[in-house]
């Protein structure tokens, strides 16, 4: 690794039940006190009031659980990714797990510059008649009914005026097709 | 067998999400404990009557959680009350309250132990039972419900709650609440009236039902008797001698969503033995006891490393009375200095010392400086020995502005025993002459924050005696004192206590047990959360009292004969009455008392 003065990395963590509960200021807090339980030389900004140098990606919306949560950290030393990763998880609950973390340059765009799309999951309390859903940036990607007759709908948004919003595809289905409201909603993917 | 959960995951999935901040009642913070209920020889509850912001702040939670779960075989948990907008759903759908560690129903426990901290939380003491479906009177509750116990700093006068519960704990809980949970641990299976009458046993459990008052027909008691062999005539509060030996936890439950006192607290003294008369905390809490500079630095350490906490607060009842502090500042601020740790003061007393400590603290000189002159001449303040002249205010306040700060908060009560117009005046005459001054050091930018609370007499202090001036008084006070500071009002924020909210804090603090019955009443009538304004209703009180046949007056604006048996007369915080009488005779003639430990001799206040 060649020598700097700042190190990014980009981390994917879970946000599993109950820290779905948990707001964006509530996350900047959290991974504050994480860093420094860990020993782990985070970055501050200059200035009156030193900040750690967190970037996040879209807040998730408060109640949707999530297997994909990104966030960018900056340090002022180089870790081995699966170091940084092993460190960081001994200091944070099982539910909000990172899985994944990758050196990037400090020149990559944001996280929030760089996504192109979410896929969510919806499930449903029942076998739902699903006759075609015309949604503008929202694509079916998959549906299947499980065994306890729970149905799972997989969708992906790419438009940018509901990407971080899912509770907004309730609204728009028509009331008449009787889904009912989902018993969770998931976020699985981030598409870059 | 063990109770199923309370609520599973489809209540964190709907239900929860309909509710204002939902996440405070998630649990699974970090340093969370939770053990298996399978395995534990006796529960406890350590429950908040407030909500989980207002509890999770508190220090005597956290002490305890830690200690209690230290202890083999015994499992202690939270609870706190919901906002109104869960508990009115948790009623709907018959969702009992539940303890943040196992989800697990309140009433499934074997002890429920409360924090009393504030007179406006008795509504939310019933609240708390209710919502647990427990019955509210100790005489009610059969042997299926847990024992209901009761600690904290409104303890010293419990009566108007008092028959809410089975055994009271009179002081510090570090080694007599272990007393207590291990005699019940130990008696489990027994009826409870053996367990209850063995509780009482221990000093500074004081159990209410074994206690019979009586009164004159004027409502004025005329007998306060134990019925039990068990009961001391007057009960004692415990207290530890030594705080370095004391439990204090290495590790404390870091909650996501900022609570009141988002810190480490590391409390560096206990007791102040200045003796501002009005003040409680400054009697019940004695004698003054210090940590070690070792110890603390010992702590702040283990602390900062297992909670990632950004700041440590020193807490303390006067943080310069500490023999070390500059020391402590110090050796803090150089050791955490590159993990970015703040190291704050709570509040400072008028003096150079002072501003000099906190100059040397990064975080106060941002957030501005809170001093607490109390009173605004020197008569009402050697009324009230608060030991601080105007001269000393101007002084601290001129090195406060040289020093760079440019907002500075002040205290001051009005209602103070023997206050006149020119004590009144006084505070407009001290303030008007500090932004005088203030503004030649830093400008026109110079702002004072005003904030002014309506004095209210606490029982086990000097002023216990006295009656409390009327909300219409008061306010007549506030248009006066704002019109002899119309002049600055550009440079001045004022705001002031709700009078009638500080009426029946009066009239709580040093109510009987007759009280318990307005207690209930106003319950039933849908009062809670008095300590928020947005719930808190004066008339709902007032038809309460009026319905039991009951007068505010007779509690809050009625001067008590020093013969008087008062309601807490049997229940003592280790300061002999005589000295509060000498106290009080010694405030007419405007006479010092001194600190007891800069002072040649000791003060015979009976404490030690």
């Amino acid at each position: 690794m060649e020598k700097a003065d700042r190190y990014r990395y980009r981390c994917r963590h879970l946000k599993l039940i109950p820290f779905h509960l948990l707001s964006q200021l509530d996350l900047t807090r959290f991974w504050d006190r994480v860093l420094r339980r860990a020993g782990i030389p985070v970055a501050f900004s200059q200035g009156f009031n030193p900040r750690p140098q967190l970037s996040f990606g879209p807040a998730t919306a408060t109640g949707v659980v999530s297997r994909a949560e990104y966030l960018d950290i900056t340090l002022r030393e180089p870790y081995e990714p699966n170091q940084l990763q092993e460190l960081i998880n001994g200091q944070i609950p099982a539910g909000m797990k990172v899985v994944q973390i990758e050196l990037v340059s400090l020149e990559a765009p944001s996280i929030i510059k760089a996504l192109r799309g979410i896929q969510y999951t919806y499930v449903f309390p029942r076998d739902t008649d699903l006759i075609q859903l015309d949604l503008e940036d929202i694509e079916v990607l998959e549906r299947t009914l499980q065994p306890n007759n729970e149905f799972m709908i997989s969708f992906l948004f790419t438009g940018k005026n509901i990407l971080y919003n899912p509770f907004k595809l309730i609204e728009m289905i028509p009331t008449e097709l009787k889904w009912g409201n989902p018993l969770r909603i998931m976020k699985e993917e981030c598409i870059w | 067998m063990y109770p199923p959960k309370a609520v599973d995951d489809s209540f964190f999935h709907h239900n929860i999400l309909k509710v204002t901040k939902p996440a405070r009642y998630m649990g699974e913070e970090w340093n969370v404990i939770i053990k298996n209920p399978v395995r534990s020889s006796c529960s406890v509850v350590l429950g908040f009557p407030d909500l989980y912001e207002i509890g999770m702040s508190h220090l005597g939670l956290k002490i305890l959680y830690d200690i209690l779960n230290k202890l083999p075989g015994v499992r202690a948990e939270r609870a706190f009350v919901p906002w109104p907008d869960l508990g009115k759903m948790m009623k709907e759908k018959n969702i009992p309250l539940y303890t943040l560690e196992n989800k697990l129903p309140v009433h499934s426990f074997d002890v429920v132990g409360l924090s009393l901290q504030s007179e406006m939380n008795y509504t939310n003491v019933l609240y708390f039972l209710d919502l647990s479906g427990i019955p509210f009177r100790s005489e009610d509750r059969g042997e299926a419900f847990p024992l209901i116990l009761a600690g904290g700093a409104a303890v010293y006068n419990p009566e108007p709650v008092s028959p809410f519960f089975d055994a009271i704990l009179l002081g510090e809980g570090e080694e007599a609440m272990v007393d207590m949970i291990q005699t019940i641990s130990a008696m489990k299976g027994q009826k409870k009236s053996d367990v209850i009458r063995e509780l009482a046993s221990i000093e500074g459990v004081y159990v209410p039902s074994f206690y019979q008052v009586e009164y004159f027909t004027n409502g004025i008691i005329s007998k306060i008797q134990p019925k039990e062999k068990q009961a001391a005539p007057i009960v004692q509060k415990r207290w530890v001698d030594d705080l370095d030996r004391a439990f204090y936890p290495d590790k404390i439950i870091v909650p996501y969503i900022a609570i009141v006192h988002d810190r480490i607290p590391l409390e560096i003294t206990r007791g102040c033995t200045r003796g501002c008369r009005f003040c409680q905390a400054g009697m019940i809490y004695r004698p003054h006891r210090e940590r070690s500079l070792e110890k603390i630095i010992d702590l702040a350490e283990k602390l900062v490393s297992s909670t990632g906490y950004e700041e440590i607060s020193l807490l303390s009842l006067s943080s310069t009375d500490h023999s070390q502090i500059e020391d402590i500042i110090a050796d803090l601020s150089r050791r955490f200095e590159s993990k970015k740790v703040n190291i704050s003061l709570p509040s400072l007393r008028m003096n150079a010392f002072s501003v000099k400590i906190a100059q040397s603290l990064q975080r106060v000189r941002k957030s501005g400086l809170t001093f607490a002159p109390e009173a605004g001449t020197d008569r009402l303040r050697r009324i009230i020995n608060k030991g601080l002249t105007d001269q000393e205010i101007v002084f601290t306040l001129e090195q406060v502005f040289q020093g760079g700060w440019d907002d500075v908060k002040l205290y001051f009560m009005i209602g103070l025993p023997e206050e006149k117009e020119d004590d009144l005046l006084g505070i407009a005459r001290l303030v008007t002459e500090s932004l005088k001054m203030g503004k030649k050091i830093v400008g026109k930018r110079l702002n004072i924050h005003l904030s002014i609370s309506a004095f209210v007499p606490k029982p086990h202090t000097p002023f216990q005696w006295i009656s409390q001036e009327s909300p219409e008084v008061l306010q007549d006070k506030i248009d006066r004192l704002h019109a002899g500071l119309y002049k600055e009002r550009r440079s001045i924020r004022m705001n002031w206590s709700d009078f009638q909210e500080s009426r029946l804090e009066a009239v709580l603090a040093r109510g009987d047990r007759r009280l318990s019955r307005v207690i209930e009443r106003v319950y039933q009538s849908g009062q809670i959360m008095d300590g928020w304004r947005e719930f808190f209703s004066f008339d709902r009180w007032k038809k309460a009292f009026y319905e039991e046949g009951l007068d505010m007056n007779f509690y809050s604006h009625r001067k008590r004969e020093i013969s008087e048996i008062l309601p807490w007369d049997h229940l003592s915080s280790g300061v002999r009455k005589d000295y509060l009488i000498e106290e009080w005779m010694k405030s007419q003639m405007q006479e010092f008392t001194p600190m007891c430990f800069t002072s040649e001799q000791c003060l015979q206040c009976g404490v030690c």
